[in-house]
């Protein structure tokens, strides 16, 4: 219970600080609306009661007019005065987009990287970051709607108290289970969800496997279908029992709770007989009470559950994004690097250890190397041997391993995260390739200078280098055409094509130590080969480092690191490698051997 | 403009729904027999609460009139609770059973797809705007639920229900039975309208949606972090949504306006209606008790239309797009072609063979003549681009030739099923799938009617995997995925399950797309080794732009623009001097300095 009530407090919170007058506007709308059922009674009695005194007494039509103008004012802003109220959610809707997306966009970028890689965090951020203003307005509109239904059932309670008050008080009585029971079902209706999120994450999956382009080689080739198909329509069947299950005591709740509530009108009727038989309430009354009671007893076989329920859900929404904004920030994780770069004297890991949260195997295990300025290294090493993770370390994605990184013999903690941004220029191996122009996805390597007038001087600088000009020639709009597809204009370009890019960013990047994580994997050899050509020519004198399993770059490098099992195994240059006739020597030998 | 819009019209509409409703129909014919007897009932006895309703107050008016005890009023005290107890109940059972029936309809449906989607031409795959249908059609079987829930209702619950209320108006007075009309037409016009205007307003805002939502994803990336590209995205992420605010307003401003005139028309029909009860009530025509219990079963007929209309036939008409996505998918053409055996020696033959893209008009290759001899290892070289994977899956026969033919074993591919022409062959594809499932799964899915554990050894030993503990914690039950719970494997271990994979199933024919991508060079040129041992009394296409590994081949076959440029053995190309010698020469010089 104390969960729900926190949840409900930041929810209209947020809401009211958005927009304060629309939001009272928007609740006090939907208690107006609430009471009106009560007036609608008081209205009915009169027009009856005067409709029978019309025949029986033959008095004037006109005597009814004033019961029946009420009725007609009543219906009027029952009917119109949500439909107007639909503005005001509009506005308020937008106006809690600005703050509130904003807010989480801030957030998202600010998390500590950690969080990005760890699969229940993600999507825990893929649920908040998803229409989180739509999500908490209609629970606010839910919850006002909820007030509504109570006040409605409160006020005529009170009529019905006025007339025969013992009913009144088993009313009260009666509504506590009532309550009770709706409440607990919305929470059990939530959780039967989260245990059949299991299975339908299978069979999406299964389904994906089935229908879609990426497996059609294979699906055709092996001819799984079937196979597939009947485990399919096993998740399929364990997700859809288990649901029918939780169904089936839901509408078991809620039918009871319709049961008890017939039974009250039944109750409140029978009390009410001798009363109006004995003339101490007009018939008028008596119809309007009980007729009113039948209603709302119908009114609440449907809404109240519904909502009870879409309000779990929200709230649930809530304290999901209450998780989200308390999640650990990096205060370096939206600076720019620092607009004059860091000058790299020396690189140092001294015994490096780092294993990543919540996982058991060390990545990195007793790491040592050493990186001068002005020479060329390469790290060469098997797949997953933790080479990627040396570079999240240096760039401070990560802050917590044993041993130490010292910069410039001073500690890596020493360093603001600006400083630490402008010492590396990265091509990942998985670089991002940014839905924006040609020109800013190469521009953006240099993001200090990518508003300045230079920018475009660099970027014809990079092209000529890069020999771009063709690529750039070929497309729409030139430098300026979008890539991707989030605009209708929009080019998608080749695996290779892209690569080019991430070098160009690279080459557009002023941090001091080059890295290149296997660049010229998508390339076909003639385009590598000449690339590794360039790469000498344009670096000489830089600080660059090159990962790759492919060793024939290698002879490029003023020394070599071997890197197995979270170590640094081997290390020297070519020739030195070749003698110790160990691991680098076996890899160059057996790659060499295709040439000879 | 998808390939599947055709004409809209009522005739393709009402087929429509029938098709759906047959399929429904055999998947569970006794279910929804029953649902819908219980649907009328339950129609008729929502009806008969308003009727008991005015019996109840006539009854009281009557008794207090005659003075002669309260007997009969409380007896139809009882009748009254008695009939909103029973209609109250059947709602229950007929929503319940509702719901829980077309689950099962929407999984039948969805394993109608799972099916289809692999017996439409494989080529079908390349082309996008059929992709964009297919995953509509998905959309749409989903969707057909909600098709059957409004169909059902309105003829099992609704007609009977205003069937019902309309006898009842009629025989208290006919002018009563005006009342309906006057409640229906309001709620039709405003639905028309609605129609009318609001998938354009939604077109509108769907692409600066995507936009904004785009934004959002470049901050996952770590790139953006080590560039202090945050606040481009921010910058860019504030002006779209200040975009989507200001499109969101004026859209919703003219769907605001228009429903509020729509809710003022349906109020001048509440008044209608109003005016004709009240009128036959004052001449005397209606007693006070029918009077008060139309009165209050007013809003329930008005819910119940407007739900009908603006909520059932709305949704009918929105997804009527997608379940006929569905239904075209249904239709679209099989891949058929005689079941024939290909001959003891499977020989392979491309004679004159042109091939394009769908919806392209560019030639990816052009008059390629080929011979492969069975049990001939042939290597593949080229550029990227150069076409080498698209005629990797003409030899296997997954894509037909433009122009020109393909035989595998004697058998053209254009003519004979693709069950007959994969029956030899296996692959070890370049984008091979890691499926997330148990490791005995990966790899003995290539030949689903074989579950034999001894030949699953026998590849991995040959792919060179061991099922070491530390890597695969449950042995071959090992899941290999960390999203349901199992282990991740790495680049290369993947690549090492997928040609165990290739391995497994029993072939004479096998094709290796780049297989080496992701292993280290140490086992990279033992794999080489071992696939020219494994393939030797076998016919293997390898695909690789590794020129070194090509050596194993009985013949390279060189690739440049879409045409054979070179072919011979290694020693031959590197004497020819051309296309081969120089790639070659690009990539030995940096081991031979």
């Amino acid at each position: 219970m104390k969960f729900k009530e926190n949840q409900f407090l930041y929810v209209f919170s947020l809401v009211l600080n958005s927009s304060k007058s629309l939001a009272l506007a928007v609740f006090f709308q939907k208690l107006i609306v609430g009471l009106i059922p009560a007036f609608m009674v008081i209205s009915i009695s009169k027009f009856i009661d005067m409709s029978l005194r019309v025949f029986n007494n033959k008095l004037d039509i006109k005597n009814v007019y004033p019961a029946l103008f009420s009725i007609i004012v009543l219906l009027f802003f029952s009917l119109l005065s949500e439909k107007i109220i639909c503005f005001a959610n509009v506005k308020i809707t937008n106006k809690l987009r600005i703050k509130l997306s904003s807010l989480i966009f801030k957030k998202y970028g600010s998390l500590e990287y950690k969080h990005l890689e760890t699969p229940k965090t993600t999507d825990l951020i893929l649920r908040c970051t998803t229409a989180p203003e739509t999500n908490l307005m209609t629970t606010f509109e839910n919850s006002c709607n909820f007030f509504s239904l109570v006040l409605t059932v409160l006020s005529v309670v009170v009529i019905v108290l006025s007339y025969v008050w013992w009913v009144g008080i088993l009313l009260i009585v009666f509504c506590i289970p009532l309550f009770r029971i709706a409440l607990k079902s919305g929470k059990a209706n939530y959780l039967a969800n989260i245990e059949v999120t299991k299975y339908n994450k299978e069979y999406l999956y299964l389904s994906e496997v089935l229908t879609g382009r990426h497996s059609v080689e294979e699906r055709y080739l092996f001819s799984f279908e079937e196979l597939i198909n009947s485990k399919w329509k096993d998740n399929f069947e364990k997700a859809r029992k288990i649901l029918f299950k939780t169904e089936l005591k839901w509408f078991a709740k809620m039918k009871s709770g319709s049961l008890i509530m017939s039974v009250i009108a039944l109750i409140t009727t029978l009390a009410a007989l001798p009363a109006v038989y004995d003339g101490k309430i007009s018939i008028g009354i008596f119809i309007a009470m009980v007729g009113t009671i039948y209603a709302l007893v119908n009114r609440m076989a449907l809404e109240f559950t519904t909502l009870v329920d879409d309000i779990t859900k929200g709230l649930c929404y809530a304290s999901d994004l209450q998780e989200f904004l308390n999640l650990s920030e990096d205060e370096g994780a939206i600076v720019k690097p620092s607009a004059k770069p860091l000058q790299l004297e020396k690189i140092e890991f001294k015994d490096v250890s780092f294993k990543y949260p919540n996982t058991d195997k060390y990545v990195l295990k007793n790491f040592s190397l050493t990186i001068e300025n002005g020479k060329h290294y390469a790290i060469v090493g098997v797949n997953g041997a933790g080479k990627t993770t040396m570079v999240k370390l240096l760039t401070g994605l990560y802050k917590e391993f044993e041993g130490q990184i010292l910069i410039n013999q001073k500690n890596i903690s020493e360093y603001t995260p600006a400083e630490l941004k402008s010492l590396c220029s990265i091509a990942y191996q998985d670089f991002s390739r940014y839905e924006t122009t040609l020109n800013k996805n190469i521009a953006i390597g240099n993001i200090n200078k990518m508003i300045t007038d230079n920018a475009e001087e660099d970027f014809n600088k990079v092209v000529e280098l890069l020999e771009l000009n063709e690529l750039v020639d070929t497309l729409p709009q030139k430098s300026d055409t979008h890539l991707g597809k989030i605009k209708k204009d929009g080019v998608d370009l080749s695996g290779g094509q892209w690569q080019k890019i991430a070098i160009a960013r690279l080459f557009n990047n002023p941090g001091a130590l080059k890295i290149l994580d296997e660049p010229t994997a998508a390339l076909d050899p003639i385009t590598e080969s000449k690339l590794y050509e360039k790469f000498e020519k344009v670096f000489k004198g830089q600080t660059t480092l090159f990962i790759s399993h492919r060793l024939g770059s290698t002879k490029l490098a003023n020394a070599i690191f071997v890197i197995n099992d979270g170590k640094v195994q081997e290390k020297g240059n070519h020739k030195e490698l070749m003698n110790l006739n160990s691991t680098y020597s076996l890899l160059y030998k057996s790659q060499r051997s295709w040439y000879d | 403009m998808s390939n599947f819009q055709k004409k809209v019209s009522v005739k393709n509409f009402v087929i429509s729904i029938f098709r759906v409703l047959k399929m429904a129909f055999k998947a569970g014919p006794l279910y929804i027999s029953v649902n819908n007897a219980i649907a009328i009932i339950h129609g008729v006895l929502y009806g008969l609460m308003t009727l008991t309703m005015q019996l109840f107050f006539e009854s009281v008016i009557r008794c207090i009139q005659n003075k002669n005890g309260l007997n009969e009023a409380i007896f139809m005290a009882f009748v009254l609770f008695g009939v909103f107890m029973l209609a109250h109940m059947v709602n229950g059972l007929n929503n319940f059973m509702g719901t829980s029936y077309f689950k099962k309809v929407v999984g039948a449906l969805n394993q109608k797809i799972n099916i289809k989607s692999s017996r439409i031409a494989p080529i079908s795959y390349e082309n996008p705007s059929l992709l964009d249908d297919i995953n509509k059609a998905t959309v749409g079987a989903n969707n057909s639920l909600g098709l059957l829930f409004t169909v059902t209702t309105i003829f099992s619950y609704y007609t009977p229900y205003f069937l019902f209320m309309f006898i009842y108006f009629y025989r208290l007075n006919p002018f009563l039975s005006l009342s309906l009309v006057v409640i229906f037409i309001p709620v039709a016009l405003s639905q028309f309208v609605r129609n009318l205007i609001f998938s354009k307003l939604e077109d509108e805002i769907a692409p600066i949606r995507r936009e904004t939502n785009y934004y959002k994803t470049t901050l996952a990336e770590k790139e953006t972090r080590t560039l202090g590209a945050f606040s481009f995205f921010e910058n860019l992420y504030i002006s779209s949504l200040a975009l989507f605010n200001k499109t969101t307003w004026k859209v919703e401003k003219k769907s605001g306006l228009i429903e509020l005139i729509m809710k003022m028309i349906t109020l001048a029909g509440y008044l209608g209606v109003l005016y004709i009860f009240v009128s036959t009530l004052l001449q005397g025509k209606i007693s006070v008790g029918a009077f008060a219990a139309i009165f209050f079963s007013m809003n329930t007929m008005f819910n119940t239309m407007d739900t009908i209309i603006c909520k059932h036939i709305a949704n009918m008409t929105r997804n009527m797009g997608t379940i006929n996505n569905f239904l075209n998918f249904l239709d679209m053409p099989e891949i058929v072609g005689s079941q024939k055996s290909q001959d003891e020696n499977l020989d392979i033959n491309l004679k004159n063979v042109c091939f394009s893209y769908p919806n392209s008009e560019k030639n990816v290759l052009n008059y390629i003549n080929l011979n492969i001899e069975f049990g001939k290892t042939i290597a593949i070289v080229g550029e990227n681009g150069s076409g080498k994977t698209t005629l990797v899956k003409l030899i296997l026969g997954l894509y037909t030739p433009t122009s020109g033919s393909v035989t595998i074993g004697g058998l053209d591919t254009r003519n004979v099923s693709l069950k007959s022409l994969f029956k030899k062959s296996s692959a070890v594809f370049q984008n091979f799938q890691k499926y997330k499932m148990t490791l005995s799964e990966n790899i003995m899915i290539s030949e689903i009617n074989s579950d034999d554990s001894e030949k699953m050894n026998d590849s991995l030993k040959k792919a060179g995997l061991s099922v070491d503990k530390k890597i695969f914690p449950q042995n071959y039950d090992t899941i290999l995925s960390r999203e349901f719970d199992g282990v991740e494997l790495s680049g290369g271990q993947w690549q090492r399950v997928a040609i165990a994979r290739g391995l497994y199933r029993t072939h004479d024919l096998i094709i290796l797309d780049e297989p080496t991508a992701a292993i280290d060079p140490l086992e990279e040129a033992n794999l080489y080794k071992k696939f020219a041992e494994i393939s030797k009394e076998k016919t293997a296409v390898i695909v690789t732009h590794r020129i070194g590994s090509a050596r194993i081949a009985d013949e390279i076959v060189v690739m440049d623009r879409g045409q054979i440029c070179e072919i011979g053995t290694h020693d031959d190309l590197i004497d020819n001097g051309g296309k081969y010698s120089n790639m070659f020469l690009a990539q030995s010089k940096w081991y031979i300095k």
